[in-house]
Protein backbone atom coordinates (compact mmCIF):
# COMPACT_ATOMS: atom_id res chain seq x y z
CA UNK A 1 0.00 0.00 0.00
CA UNK A 2 1.24 3.46 -0.83
CA UNK A 3 1.77 5.43 2.37
CA UNK A 4 3.30 8.66 3.49
CA UNK A 5 5.46 9.70 6.42
CA UNK A 6 4.69 12.75 8.57
CA UNK A 7 7.93 14.53 7.72
CA UNK A 8 7.62 13.93 4.02
CA UNK A 9 6.96 17.14 2.18
CA UNK A 10 3.74 17.39 0.29
CA UNK A 11 5.38 17.76 -3.08
CA UNK A 12 6.42 14.18 -2.56
CA UNK A 13 2.95 13.24 -1.38
CA UNK A 14 1.56 14.89 -4.49
CA UNK A 15 4.04 13.05 -6.68
CA UNK A 16 3.07 9.74 -5.11
CA UNK A 17 -0.60 10.49 -5.69
CA UNK A 18 0.01 11.36 -9.30
CA UNK A 19 2.24 8.39 -9.87
CA UNK A 20 -0.09 5.83 -8.38
CA UNK A 21 -3.32 7.57 -9.42
CA UNK A 22 -4.59 7.74 -5.86
CA UNK A 23 -6.17 10.52 -3.89
CA UNK A 24 -5.46 9.56 -0.34
CA UNK A 25 -2.37 8.57 1.48
CA UNK A 26 -2.38 7.00 4.93
CA UNK A 27 0.35 8.52 7.06
CA UNK A 28 2.46 6.07 9.03
CA UNK A 29 4.92 6.87 11.76
CA UNK A 30 6.91 3.67 11.73
CA UNK A 31 4.14 1.10 11.71
CA UNK A 32 1.59 3.25 13.45
CA UNK A 33 -1.19 4.97 11.57
CA UNK A 34 -1.17 8.58 12.68
CA UNK A 35 -3.20 10.30 10.02
CA UNK A 36 -4.40 10.49 6.49
CA UNK A 37 -3.70 13.06 3.85
CA UNK A 38 -5.94 13.46 0.84
CA UNK A 39 -5.81 15.43 -2.34
CA UNK A 40 -8.46 17.66 -0.83
CA UNK A 41 -6.34 18.29 2.24
CA UNK A 42 -3.46 19.41 0.08
CA UNK A 43 -5.72 21.58 -2.03
CA UNK A 44 -7.70 23.13 0.79
CA UNK A 45 -5.16 23.42 3.55
CA UNK A 46 -2.41 24.93 1.46
CA UNK A 47 -4.94 27.47 0.19
CA UNK A 48 -3.57 27.46 -3.31
CA UNK A 49 -6.27 27.29 -5.96
CA UNK A 50 -3.94 26.96 -8.95
CA UNK A 51 -2.06 24.21 -7.26
CA UNK A 52 -5.25 22.41 -6.36
CA UNK A 53 -6.48 22.57 -9.92
CA UNK A 54 -3.23 21.31 -11.36
CA UNK A 55 -2.87 18.55 -8.84
CA UNK A 56 -6.42 17.35 -9.29
CA UNK A 57 -6.09 17.31 -13.04
CA UNK A 58 -2.74 15.55 -12.86
CA UNK A 59 -4.15 12.77 -10.67
CA UNK A 60 -7.20 12.40 -12.88
CA UNK A 61 -5.06 12.21 -15.97
CA UNK A 62 -2.89 9.57 -14.34
CA UNK A 63 -5.98 7.56 -13.44
CA UNK A 64 -7.48 7.84 -16.91
CA UNK A 65 -4.58 7.58 -19.33
CA UNK A 66 -6.78 6.60 -22.25
CA UNK A 67 -9.23 9.37 -21.77
CA UNK A 68 -8.89 12.34 -24.06
CA UNK A 69 -8.64 15.57 -22.15
CA UNK A 70 -9.30 18.58 -24.21
CA UNK A 71 -6.35 20.91 -24.16
CA UNK A 72 -7.31 24.43 -23.46
CA UNK A 73 -5.63 26.68 -25.96
CA UNK A 74 -3.37 29.49 -25.11
CA UNK B 1 1.41 41.03 -10.45
CA UNK B 2 3.33 37.89 -9.63
CA UNK B 3 0.12 35.94 -9.20
CA UNK B 4 -1.06 36.77 -12.68
CA UNK B 5 2.28 35.87 -14.15
CA UNK B 6 2.08 32.48 -12.51
CA UNK B 7 -1.38 31.90 -13.91
CA UNK B 8 -0.26 32.87 -17.37
CA UNK B 9 2.58 30.44 -17.14
CA UNK B 10 0.27 27.68 -15.96
CA UNK B 11 -2.09 28.03 -18.85
CA UNK B 12 0.63 28.47 -21.41
CA UNK B 13 2.53 25.40 -20.48
CA UNK B 14 0.39 22.95 -18.59
CA UNK B 15 -2.48 23.16 -20.97
CA UNK B 16 -0.46 23.88 -24.02
CA UNK B 17 0.87 21.69 -26.75
CA UNK B 18 3.17 19.52 -24.64
CA UNK B 19 2.73 15.89 -25.54
CA UNK B 20 1.66 13.31 -23.02
CA UNK B 21 0.28 14.06 -19.62
CA UNK B 22 1.68 16.91 -17.67
CA UNK B 23 2.37 17.12 -14.02
CA UNK B 24 2.78 20.68 -12.91
CA UNK B 25 3.93 21.44 -16.36
CA UNK B 26 6.43 18.63 -16.36
CA UNK B 27 6.10 16.36 -19.30
CA UNK B 28 5.93 12.72 -18.47
CA UNK B 29 9.06 10.74 -18.91
CA UNK B 30 7.66 8.96 -21.94
CA UNK B 31 7.85 12.11 -23.97
CA UNK B 32 11.05 13.38 -22.43
CA UNK B 33 14.20 13.70 -24.43
CA UNK B 34 16.32 10.56 -24.04
CA UNK B 35 19.40 12.28 -22.79
CA UNK B 36 20.39 15.80 -21.95
CA UNK B 37 23.76 16.84 -20.72
CA UNK B 38 24.19 17.74 -17.11
CA UNK B 39 25.16 21.36 -17.04
CA UNK B 40 25.79 21.59 -13.34
CA UNK B 41 26.48 19.09 -10.61
CA UNK B 42 23.47 17.86 -8.73
CA UNK B 43 23.35 19.54 -5.39
CA UNK B 44 21.56 18.29 -2.31
CA UNK B 45 18.37 20.04 -1.39
CA UNK B 46 17.57 20.27 2.26
CA UNK B 47 14.68 18.24 3.47
CA UNK B 48 13.21 17.27 0.18
CA UNK B 49 13.64 13.80 -1.17
CA UNK B 50 11.84 14.68 -4.32
CA UNK B 51 14.50 15.76 -6.69
CA UNK B 52 13.96 18.66 -8.96
CA UNK B 53 17.23 18.42 -10.64
CA UNK B 54 19.45 20.13 -13.12
CA UNK B 55 19.62 17.07 -15.24
CA UNK B 56 18.23 15.16 -18.09
CA UNK B 57 16.15 12.07 -17.67
CA UNK B 58 19.07 9.64 -17.62
CA UNK B 59 21.26 11.83 -15.46
CA UNK B 60 18.52 12.33 -12.97
CA UNK B 61 17.73 8.68 -12.84
CA UNK B 62 21.36 7.71 -12.51
CA UNK B 63 21.93 10.24 -9.77
CA UNK B 64 19.03 8.85 -7.82
CA UNK B 65 19.96 5.24 -8.50
CA UNK B 66 23.47 6.05 -7.37
CA UNK B 67 22.23 7.01 -3.94
CA UNK B 68 21.86 10.74 -4.41
CA UNK B 69 18.32 10.96 -3.27
CA UNK B 70 18.19 14.66 -3.35
CA UNK B 71 18.73 16.81 -6.31
CA UNK B 72 17.70 20.36 -6.73
CA UNK B 73 17.18 22.76 -9.52
CA UNK B 74 19.52 25.66 -9.53
CA UNK B 75 18.76 29.06 -10.96
CA UNK B 76 20.73 28.42 -14.10
CA UNK B 77 19.09 25.12 -14.82
CA UNK B 78 18.19 24.31 -18.37
CA UNK B 79 16.54 21.03 -17.68
CA UNK B 80 14.89 19.81 -14.58
CA UNK B 81 13.45 16.51 -13.57
CA UNK B 82 11.43 15.28 -10.69
CA UNK B 83 12.10 11.88 -9.28
CA UNK B 84 10.08 9.76 -6.99
CA UNK B 85 12.53 8.64 -4.31
CA UNK B 86 10.66 5.46 -3.53
CA UNK B 87 10.35 3.92 -6.93
CA UNK B 88 13.36 5.77 -8.25
CA UNK B 89 11.40 6.55 -11.32
CA UNK B 90 11.54 9.80 -13.12
CA UNK B 91 8.20 11.53 -12.93
CA UNK B 92 8.87 14.19 -15.41
CA UNK B 93 11.41 16.18 -17.31
CA UNK B 94 11.12 19.58 -18.83
CA UNK B 95 13.15 22.61 -19.66
CA UNK B 96 13.40 25.45 -17.23
CA UNK B 97 11.68 27.67 -19.76
CA UNK B 98 8.78 25.28 -20.00
CA UNK B 99 8.52 25.13 -16.26
CA UNK B 100 8.38 28.86 -16.10
CA UNK B 101 7.71 29.89 -12.57
CA UNK B 102 5.86 26.65 -11.98
CA UNK B 103 8.66 24.13 -11.96
CA UNK B 104 10.57 25.92 -9.27
CA UNK B 105 8.08 27.85 -7.28
CA UNK B 106 5.04 25.62 -7.16
CA UNK B 107 7.10 22.61 -6.21
CA UNK B 108 9.13 24.63 -3.81
CA UNK B 109 6.00 25.96 -2.20
CA UNK B 110 4.83 22.41 -1.83
CA UNK B 111 8.22 21.36 -0.58
CA UNK B 112 7.96 23.82 2.27
CA UNK B 113 4.92 22.07 3.70
CA UNK B 114 5.10 18.75 5.49
CA UNK B 115 2.45 16.08 5.35
CA UNK B 116 2.18 16.50 9.12
CA UNK B 117 0.92 20.04 8.58
CA UNK B 118 -1.97 19.19 6.31
CA UNK B 119 -2.97 15.68 7.30
CA UNK B 120 -6.13 14.71 9.13
CA UNK B 121 -5.17 13.21 12.44
CA UNK B 122 -8.51 11.85 13.52
CA UNK B 123 -8.60 8.95 11.12
CA UNK B 124 -11.82 6.99 11.04
CA UNK B 125 -10.86 3.34 11.26
CA UNK B 126 -12.56 -0.02 11.39
CA UNK B 127 -11.43 -3.62 11.60
CA UNK B 128 -11.39 -5.60 8.33
CA UNK B 129 -13.93 -7.99 9.88
CA UNK B 130 -16.52 -5.23 10.21
CA UNK B 131 -19.42 -5.70 7.84
CA UNK B 132 -19.74 -3.38 4.89
CA UNK B 133 -23.09 -2.25 6.24
CA UNK B 134 -21.49 -1.16 9.51
CA UNK B 135 -18.79 0.65 7.58
CA UNK B 136 -21.49 2.49 5.63
CA UNK B 137 -23.06 3.49 8.94
CA UNK B 138 -19.71 4.74 10.20
CA UNK B 139 -19.40 6.82 7.03
CA UNK B 140 -22.80 8.35 7.70
CA UNK B 141 -22.15 9.03 11.36
CA UNK B 142 -18.68 10.46 10.95
CA UNK B 143 -19.46 12.15 7.65
CA UNK B 144 -16.47 10.68 5.81
CA UNK B 145 -16.05 9.10 2.41
CA UNK B 146 -13.46 6.54 3.32
CA UNK B 147 -12.70 4.37 6.31
CA UNK B 148 -9.22 3.06 6.95
CA UNK B 149 -9.13 -0.61 7.80
CA UNK B 150 -6.75 -1.42 10.61
CA UNK B 151 -6.05 -4.99 11.60
CA UNK B 152 -4.56 -5.11 15.07
CA UNK B 153 -2.67 -1.86 14.61
CA UNK B 154 -1.54 -2.74 11.11
CA UNK B 155 -2.82 -0.93 8.09
CA UNK B 156 -4.97 -3.30 6.07
CA UNK B 157 -6.53 -1.09 3.41
CA UNK B 158 -9.28 1.42 2.75
CA UNK B 159 -12.92 1.10 2.14
CA UNK B 160 -14.25 4.07 0.23
CA UNK B 161 -17.80 5.01 -0.63
CA UNK B 162 -16.83 4.20 -4.19
CA UNK B 163 -15.76 0.70 -3.17
CA UNK B 164 -19.17 0.26 -1.59
CA UNK B 165 -20.83 1.29 -4.81
CA UNK B 166 -18.68 -0.60 -7.28
CA UNK B 167 -17.70 -3.64 -5.30
CA UNK B 168 -20.70 -4.20 -3.05
CA UNK B 169 -23.76 -2.59 -4.63
CA UNK B 170 -23.02 -3.14 -8.30
CA UNK B 171 -22.17 -6.76 -7.70
CA UNK B 172 -25.24 -7.26 -5.55
CA UNK B 173 -23.16 -8.36 -2.59
CA UNK B 174 -24.42 -9.04 0.87
CA UNK B 175 -24.33 -6.16 3.38
CA UNK B 176 -22.86 -8.51 5.97
CA UNK B 177 -19.80 -9.12 3.80
CA UNK B 178 -16.45 -8.46 5.46
CA UNK B 179 -15.25 -4.94 4.76
CA UNK B 180 -11.76 -6.33 4.22
CA UNK B 181 -12.95 -8.31 1.22
CA UNK B 182 -14.09 -5.19 -0.58
CA UNK B 183 -11.33 -2.84 0.44
CA UNK B 184 -9.21 -0.89 -1.98
CA UNK B 185 -6.38 -3.30 -2.29
CA UNK B 186 -3.25 -3.04 -0.15
CA UNK B 187 -1.40 -2.49 -3.39
CA UNK B 188 -1.57 0.55 -5.56
CA UNK B 189 -4.54 0.77 -7.84
CA UNK B 190 -2.53 2.64 -10.40
CA UNK B 191 -2.77 -0.11 -12.94
CA UNK B 192 -6.45 -0.60 -12.33
CA UNK B 193 -7.79 1.32 -15.24
CA UNK B 194 -11.00 3.21 -15.17
CA UNK B 195 -12.47 0.90 -17.75
CA UNK B 196 -11.91 -2.26 -15.75
CA UNK B 197 -14.42 -1.61 -13.06
CA UNK B 198 -14.82 -5.17 -12.00
CA UNK B 199 -12.05 -6.14 -9.74
CA UNK B 200 -10.72 -9.65 -9.63
CA UNK B 201 -11.20 -11.38 -6.36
Amino acid sequence: MVTGAPEMDISEAAALMVEHAIRRLPVLDGDELIGIVTLDDIAVRTGDADLAMNLASAVTRAAMPDFYFHHRGG
Amino acid sequence: MPHQRLRASVSRFSWGSAGGGSVFGLRHAASAPPHLALDRPLAPHRGSELGIGVAGFDDAREAVAGGKKEVEARAASRISASICPRTRSCLGVGTAKEHGSLGGQAWRRLAAVRIRDVMTESVVTAAPDTSVREVAEIMRERNVGSVVLVDGGRLAGFLTDRDLTLSVLADGRDPIDRAGDHASAPWSRARLRWTSRRRPR
